[in-house]
């Protein structure tokens, strides 16, 4: 987060309060806590809110009636609403979604749960208006589906020029395309070619391309075939480094083994460079050393017991499991072959022995029936059946879904 | 009136519910595992929309006799949750081995304007399978995107008529 986000929690019950501001603050947010609804819409306007976290059970006015009047103020129109409820009946959750909120979260719940929900609202709306203040002609997306490897296939497949821009927590990279070649990146005070190399290890973040004019002259000499064999390499290497590892947001401290005799000069190198607690991304990348390198040697470090995971750590694997979920396993496909391959495999996943031993049993006994009985209703499932409307039926449907 | 009849199955009874009164406006039945809602195109034509959900108890429909009534198929999976996923497997299974009635597998995502993938790789058409099925990334309660969903079905249709 760049700057602090303002919360504005309404919740009349002390159990929750206290937890939930205290995680929230604890993430990073700005919170104002006030219990009661009418107050908020008398103060509205000295109110300053990115988003709001509301019970719906208030006293004097509802959570409902309160959305709906705060909405009516222009300064809250597009502010992001979640509601909190002990109300578990679905009926009452989609009232909530036609209503208009955002999210909706059940009580009882962890901190931890609301404040990532809370961060990945306001990840989605930023990302929207960033995406919306770019032109037309830009697409933009998830490195989790889409990496940069993917990004370069694709424009040198259209040999086209562009501006790629990446984010990845708090870094924000660029590589430029001039007619499907790469041409020029940057990134922090690395070298065009370093910074390449780092950005291919992104697989969390968000792209932004935009198509235009590049007229740089070519500070990378490798052609894209070489350097996206590179990049391969590296994403395959770095994923099998990082297994056995916390998530890389994960905040690790220094333990007391002091028996630093048995850890190498680079693991001393990397180990001195943290104050008392880091992220492990972090001092992967604030290190002298190449990432992969850097990666090899904090997984040293933590199997040998110099790191210690920290407590609030909870959010940030909820986060790494998120977006494991959403993760795609191969990095070798473009983002279509990859879906495509993903639904083709759900009918060759589950053909397993015992579905093709029923298949056949079924087989047998239709061709039995069939010696028996002449074609069965089954075999009439073969047939499409689709003739219950005529193509003029059809065209007028279509054109009826479509008005 | 002529009727058409498509089968909306989803992983739970919850989104097909959704999908149908998006398009339908109302859902006139329901009872927990199979909801039913009407399309009304014209006074001549319209639509019978079934919303199957195959949460666990449910999961051996009367194939027989569903599959002599539908026009096509719309199955839906939630993209993020990988149990959505492995729910409708079966289901495929049966479809593609046991049928020949188009089907629009929706990877139900969370917005649409936000796809996995950038639109430019699948548009309004989605992405081809096989003859019969389409992948197709959408919502299952955005007017829109149910729409689109369904003229995708109505079209592979019209192709198989043209065939």
């Amino acid at each position: 987060m760049d700057k602090k986000s303002n919360i504005l929690l309404i919740e009349n019950d002390k159990t929750y309060i206290v937890p939930l501001q205290e995680a929230l603050t604890k993430a990073g947010f700005e919170v104002t806590c006030i219990e009661d609804g009418q107050k908020i819409l008398e103060s509205a306007k000295e109110i300053k809110a990115d988003l709001i976290i509301s019970e719906v059970d208030l006293p004097q006015i509802n959570g409902h009636e309160l959305f709906r009047k705060l909405r009516l103020i222009p300064k809250y129109k597009c502010t992001p609403f979640i509601f909190l409820s002990h109300q578990k009946k679905v009926d009452e959750r989609i009232r909530n979604i036609e209503l208009g909120i955002d999210d909706y979260i059940t009580k009882p719940f962890y901190a931890e749960e609301v404040v990532v929900r809370a961060q990945n609202l306001l990840a989605e709306i930023s990302h929207i208006q960033t995406t919306d203040n770019e032109s037309n002609r830009d697409f933009s997306g998830n490195l989790t589906e889409m990496n940069l490897v993917d990004l370069i296939q694709t424009l040198e497949l259209g040999k086209k020029s562009a501006i790629i821009k990446l984010k990845h927590n708090s870094s924000h990279g660029t590589v430029l395309i001039s007619n499907g070649q790469v041409v020029d990146a940057s990134l922090d005070n690395l070298s065009s070619e370093q910074a390449i190399m780092r950005m291919f290890t992104w697989t969390i973040g968000t792209f932004l391309v935009d198509i235009s004019t590049v007229n740089n002259e070519p500070k990378i000499k490798k052609s894209n075939k070489d350097l996206i064999d590179i990049g391969i390499r590296r994403i395959n290497d770095w994923e099998q480094i990082k297994q056995g590892l916390p998530p890389l947001n994960a905040v690790v401290l220094k333990t007391d083994n002091n028996n630093y005799i048995e850890l190498s000069d680079d693991e001393k190198k990397v180990l001195s460079s943290i104050n008392k607690k880091a992220q492990l991304c972090d001092i992967i990348e604030k290190s002298e050393f190449d990432d992969l390198k850097a990666l090899e040697l904090v997984r040293g470090l933590h199997q040998k017991g110099y790191f210690q995971e920290t407590e609030d750590n909870y959010s940030h694997y909820v986060d790494d499991y998120l977006t494991r979920l959403k993760q795609n396993k191969s990095h070798s496909k473009s983002p279509s072959e990859r879906a495509v391959s993903i639904v083709s495999n759900l009918f060759k996943e589950s053909e397993n022995k015992q579905a093709q031993a029923e298949r056949r049993k079924i087989e047998r006994r239709r061709a039995t029936d069939r010696r028996k009985n002449g074609r069965r209703r089954d075999d009439r499932l073969q047939q499409t059946n689709l003739l219950y409307l005529t193509k003029a039926e059809l065209l007028m449907l279509r054109e009826a879904l479509r008005s | 009136m002529k009727i058409g009849e498509i089968a909306v199955i989803t992983s739970d009874i919850q989104t097909s519910e959704n999908f149908i009164k998006t398009i339908c406006n109302e859902i006139d039945i329901k009872n927990g595992v199979v909801s039913f809602g009407r399309f009304i195109a014209n006074d001549q034509l319209g639509l019978h929309l079934y919303g199957i959900s195959l949460d666990k108890e449910q999961k051996s429909l009367c194939w027989d006799i569903i599959s002599q009534k539908m026009l096509g198929y719309i199955v839906i999976f939630n993209w993020e949750n990988q149990i959505s996923l492995e729910t409708i497997k079966p289901i495929l299974d049966q479809l593609s081995n046991n049928l020949t009635a188009p089907v629009v597998v929706v990877a139900n995502i969370k917005d649409i304007n936000q796809p996995p993938i950038p639109t430019i790789f699948w548009g309004d058409n989605g992405i081809l399978i096989s003859d019969n099925f389409r992948l197709y990334f959408g919502k299952a309660d955005n007017p829109k995107s149910v729409r689109k969903t369904m003229i995708l079905l109505v079209d592979m249709l019209l192709k198989n008529i043209s065939c």
